[in-house]
């Protein structure tokens, strides 16, 4: 090849020939521009057939194009349009993955692009009775811890029902820790609650973790490596005493819809949520409801329609007997007035400022959890018909302005959060003041994708976690921060991580750089990287 | 001495259940030790229900049991849930009444054994076709002639492996529906490797080898015999080109583009600054555009193209004049519906095309004649009147040409009528009560399930002239055509407002019932 015997000659030399080549490339517009490639399993480097692999512009309306894996594990594409794509992979049993935007120009040859893809793992099993017979049509899913503005919460990662053997295989899994849970089945015989004869006590099928246990914290957890499968053997579904809750209904009457209205009890776990565990019924017609097959637990009930929920959600507590009584309030939805004050005159050229209402409390009835939206006024705006619960006050607007105080009802906020009663209106009071800083920097040495910037000390109602990507030589600049002291740290890959956990935070401050910008409205740093290893350990140590 | 003694008890004991029966195995013969027998209370979703198992003679009885109705359901591993009185694995079961001073008869259980039906969905590479779903039809008889239910469906799993557990004997067609197409974009066409437009794609495939029903192979589920390894290998289909131009001002950026098979389609079709429109990636089938004002989203124009048998090119699509007509709603005799209980739908004669009421008007109409339904939701309100100014209209037909046409005043009555009685012969099975309405286009409602004792009620009818049917074994999917109903026995009876009717209906009998599907319905 040419290049390589200019090779010989020196660097300077060498640029000339490196020159000379993207000349010649280019002097080659007519000829197409060719990207080729081979996707390889991440685990074992073993390339991976017949995987489809796309070439997307990063506009809309940009061109596209799709092929396939060969037999060994390559692709070719060719007439490919200049411009700037994502290449991504994709096969069943594999995480689909993706290249960072690349740029071809006209004529240009894209050689040995590779994507690594991580497989999948597989959970198999089987749920059996308390007698040991097979339940078919169980539900079954697997949980993964998860990180919720630095707390952390369970989230349901896969899910499957049981064939009539009562066999289940939940397959797709990214690798991780996980729990399993087992439910008794919505639809066949095996789904009624039972008793003797008339008057005497009532047991059911119920639900439990596996291996057993109604509790998070006792239910055993088990690693998922890439491409594993793993047999969780047998889950026995226990027979559990079950209690009716009975009561109304305060909208009182159905007043009409296409949906039924429904009742919800979900347990919960040490006041968590786990909506994975519950029973439903109806309401009647004239708003009472009586829903039986209730195991002891803590739940939350609610009532509504799917997407419209009609009633606060109400706490109760079965332990040994029916619960009877209970009135579930009906929403009362709120008013929540923003007040905005500006520091110093420069009222001017604040623009418009936006004030986002995000909603922190579980929703049910798969409404939208989406926040309301305020609506302006000339000293501020109103948030109106607010759902009772917890909501985060975000100042949103990009402009050369930050939150200095926010206070509700008259005190500051706690957490950063605000607790909306139902029905008791509110004023949000909120100062700002002019001038944002920005964080400029680069990665000290390693691979790294991520910068991540962390508040130290900025008031709340200000973003206090910022994440920016990093170019490709590693640089990064992260603006419209508050004054104030910043911790900045580089990861390898973007994943969820407690960041708002300021203990986890403090476990990893001395692998990170510090910016003070309480004084001054830039600075500059060098991060070191994080790696996975680091972050996962820190993680564990949180409660 | 002694055997005087066993016999008494013997009597004593055969007398103390309120319920009993035997479950058994429907192929053999042979009882089922160990089942579980439920006797669920009916009418009251939270009272529990009670458990027996079969005894080794496969007999299970319920000594008591509180006054009311319930319906006996028997589950065994190995076996389809049998609900009594229903046919195999079916899921219209009879009711039985339990007084405190009676005894019923035996209530015998036959569970059929379950038959597995199983297999994979490959790509034509050969490769698992995760993500795709695999259906099952049976064929039916409608009015409008035959066609095909779907009975179940299942998602194939990472291995492109399907198994269905709950399918009673019968006929079937499977279908695998490959996963939605990610290669769909809105405004731009992928193209393959070489640059070049893809011709074709993954489309539905009918076992073996089929593009629809015609020319697929049946499976026969029996009781036992299980059905494994069936391979259903997706075809491809040449895709289409729709080509063509707006005319007229409002030009939008965009034509909104319905799949009329599902929505495993190309959602929306980029318009270029002179109204053209080219797109190449299209499945074969039928679809409605759309052509929504850029400006206030009100529908300009709105046309049915059909790509099913080739390309569609030169397409000119110009503005239609389209109106809204609004609904008034009144009620006679009784409090009224809550709006949005109500739902309303204009027909349009003779495409069928349909047009909800949406806050009290319909929408986008086009001048033309329409056919009107309208109920409400869960409640005893029938549509006794639609007028137009003060006019009776039929409702069958509806001239609607614009703006001015309407409002259409929708009058419901509430005061409905009941029918209660009794099926004349005794039946083994299920009886179902089946009503039919000859001025609703000889719509039919299979309307419940009598009793062991062969009692049944129907409420909330609407006035008017019906027969009533009483056929064991009934399948609503058979019901076809109108020769049909007149063959089989019935009565008719007419309801005025508020009527309460006491009726015997003459029993059509499972074998009946089936001959007469054989020879009406082809």
């Amino acid at each position: 090849m040419v290049y390589a015997e200019l090779q010989l000659f020196g660097s300077r030399t060498w640029r000339l020939a490196a020159t000379l080549w993207l000349a010649v490339s280019a002097g080659w517009a007519a000829d197409p521009s060719v990207v080729d490639g081979v996707v390889r399993n991440a685990v074992t480097g073993i390339p991976v057939d017949h995987a489809t692999v796309r070439l997307v512009q990063l506009s809309e309306e940009g061109a596209a194009y799709v092929g396939a894996t060969s037999a060994e594990g390559t692709f070719h594409f060719e007439n490919v349009a200049p411009g700037d794509y994502r290449i991504s992979a994709e096969r069943a049993g594999f995480e689909a993955e993706g290249t960072d935007p690349i740029h071809l120009s006209a004529g240009q040859k894209l050689r040995d692009v590779t994507i690594a893809a991580t497989p999948l793992a597989v959970v198999t099993g089987r749920v059996v009775d308390s007698d040991g017979e097979p339940v078919p049509s169980a539900g079954v899913g697997v949980l993964r811890a998860e990180w919720q503005r630095g707390k952390r919460s369970y989230q349901q990662s896969g899910g499957a029902q049981t064939n009539e053997a009562g066999e289940f295989r939940i397959a797709g899994l990214a690798p991780g820790r996980y729990r399993l849970y087992a439910t008794p089945p919505g639809a066949n015989a095996l789904r009624f609650a039972i008793s003797e004869g008339p008057g005497q006590p009532e047991r059911r099928l119920g639900w439990t973790y596996a291996p057993t246990g109604q509790d998070l914290d006792g239910a055993a957890t088990f690693e998922l490596a890439p491409g594993q499968t793993i047999d969780r053997a047998e889950v026995k579904l226990p027979m559990l005493p079950s209690f009716h809750l009975r009561g109304k209904v305060e909208n009182g009457a159905d007043n009409g819809g296409a949906m039924p209205r429904m009742l919800v009890a979900e347990k919960t776990d040490n006041g968590r949520p786990t909506a994975w565990f519950a029973v439903m019924g109806r309401i009647r017609k004239d708003g009472t409801f009586d829903l039986g097959g209730v195991p002891p637990g803590v739940y939350t009930v609610a009532a509504g329609r799917f997407g419209a929920p009609e009633t606060e959600p109400l706490d109760v507590t079965v332990t040994s007997h029916d619960v009877g009584g209970m009135l579930l309030p009906k929403q009362r939805p709120a008013t929540v007035k923003v007040r905005i004050e500006f520091r110093g005159d420069e009222k001017l050229k604040h623009g418009d400022p936006m004030i986002l209402l995000n909603r922190l409390s579980p929703s049910t009835f798969m409404e939208m959890p989406r926040g309301p939206r305020m609506t302006r006024r000339p000293d501020g705006g109103v948030f109106e018909n607010v759902r009772a619960g917890r909501y985060e006050p975000v100042y949103a607007s990009a402009g050369a302005w930050h939150v200095e105080s926010m206070m509700y009802a008259g005190q500051p906020l706690v957490d950063g959060a605000i607790d909306v009663p139902p029905g008791a209106d509110g004023q949000l009071d909120i100062v700002l003041a002019p001038g944002t800083a920005s964080i400029a920097g680069k990665v000290k040495e390693g691979a790294a994708k991520m910068a991540v910037v962390v508040a130290e000390n900025a008031p709340p109602g200000n973003v206090a976690v910022h994440l920016s990507e990093l170019d490709g030589q590693g640089r990064f600049t992260v603006g419209n921060l508050a004054p104030g002291k910043y911790v900045v740290f580089a990861i390898g890959k973007r994943q969820e991580w407690p960041w708002q956990n300021a203990d986890f935070v403090r476990l990893l401050r001395e692998s990170g750089a510090f910016a003070d910008l309480t004084d001054k409205s830039s600075a500059e740093v060098e991060v070191p990287v994080l790696t996975e290893e680091v972050l996962r350990r820190a993680a564990e140590q949180i409660p | 001495m002694r055997v005087g003694w066993c016999v008494l008890l013997l009597t004593a004991r055969l007398g103390a259940c309120a319920l009993e029966g035997t479950v058994t195995d429907a192929t053999t013969g042979k009882p089922i030790p160990g089942a579980r027998v439920f006797a669920n209370p009916q009418g009251d979703d939270s009272a529990a229900a009670y458990l027996r198992r079969s005894d080794a003679q496969g007999h299970f009885c319920f000594e008591r049991l509180a006054p009311g109705t319930y319906h006996l359901i028997a589950h065994q591993t190995g076996y389809l849930d049998q609900l009594y009185g229903a046919l195999p694995g079916g899921f219209d079961g009879v009711d039985l009444a339990v007084k405190s001073d009676e005894t019923l008869p035996a209530a015998n259980l036959k569970l059929s054994p379950r038959t597995i039906v199983s297999g994979l969905v490959l790509h034509a590479d050969g490769t698992p076709a995760a993500g795709a779903e695999v259906s099952v039809y049976r064929r039916i008889r409608m009015r409008h002639g035959p066609d095909v239910d779907t009975v179940a469906n299942t998602a194939v799993d990472d291995r492109g492996v399907f198994r269905f557990a709950d399918l009673t004997p019968g006929s079937y067609y499977l279908a695998a529906v490959p996963d939605a197409n990610a290669d769909l974009r809105f405004a731009v066409e992928f193209r393959n490797a070489r640059g070049e437009r893809i011709a074709e794609a993954e489309a539905t495939t009918y076992y073996a080898a089929a593009a629809g029903v015609t020319g697929a192979r049946p499976i026969v589920v029996q009781p036992g015999r299980d059905i494994v390894g069936l391979t259903i290998t997706l075809r491809k289909t040449p895709l289409r080109r729709l080509a063509g131009r707006l005319t007229g001002p409002d030009l939008p950026p965009y034509l909104g583009f319905e799949f009329e098979s599902g929505d495993n389609g190309v959602p929306a079709i980029a318009v270029r600054p002179d109204g053209s429109f080219d797109r190449s990636d299209l499945l074969p089938g039928r679809y409605t555009l759309e052509w929504r004002s850029p400006t206030g989203n009100a529908v300009v124009a709105r046309q049915e193209v059909d790509l099913t048998h080739g390309d569609v090119v030169g397409l000119t699509v110009v503005p239609q004049a389209r109106f809204n007509v609004s609904v008034v709603l009144k009620t006679e005799g009784g409090p009224a519906p809550a709006a949005r209980a109500v739902d309303a739908t204009l027909t349009s004669i003779p495409d069928g095309e349909q047009y909800t009421a949406q806050a009290g008007e319909f929408r986008h109409l086009l001048r033309g004649a329409y056919r009107l339904t309208a109920w409400v939701h869960g409640e005893a309100y029938y549509l006794k009147r639609v007028a137009i100014d003060g006019k009776t209209q039929a409702r069958d037909r509806l001239e609607l040409t614009s703006a001015s046409s309407g409002p259409i005043e929708l009058t419901f009555g509430t005061k409905v009528a009941r029918i209660t009685g009794r099926v004349e012969g005794r039946a083994t099975g299920a009886v179902t009560v089946v009503l039919l309405d000859p001025g609703e286009d000889d719509e039919h409602q299979p309307g419940t399930i009598a009793d062991q004792n062969g009692a049944f009620h129907l409420d909330k009818i609407r006035p008017g002239k019906f027969r009533l049917y009483a056929i064991e074994g009934f399948d609503d999917g058979l019901w076809g055509t109108p020769a049909l109903a007149v063959a089989l026995r019935s009565v008719e009876v007419e309801l005025a407002e508020g009527d309460s009717r006491e009726v015997t209906v003459p029993l059509t009998r499972a074998a009946e019932w089936k001959a007469a599907v054989e020879k009406f319905a082809k």
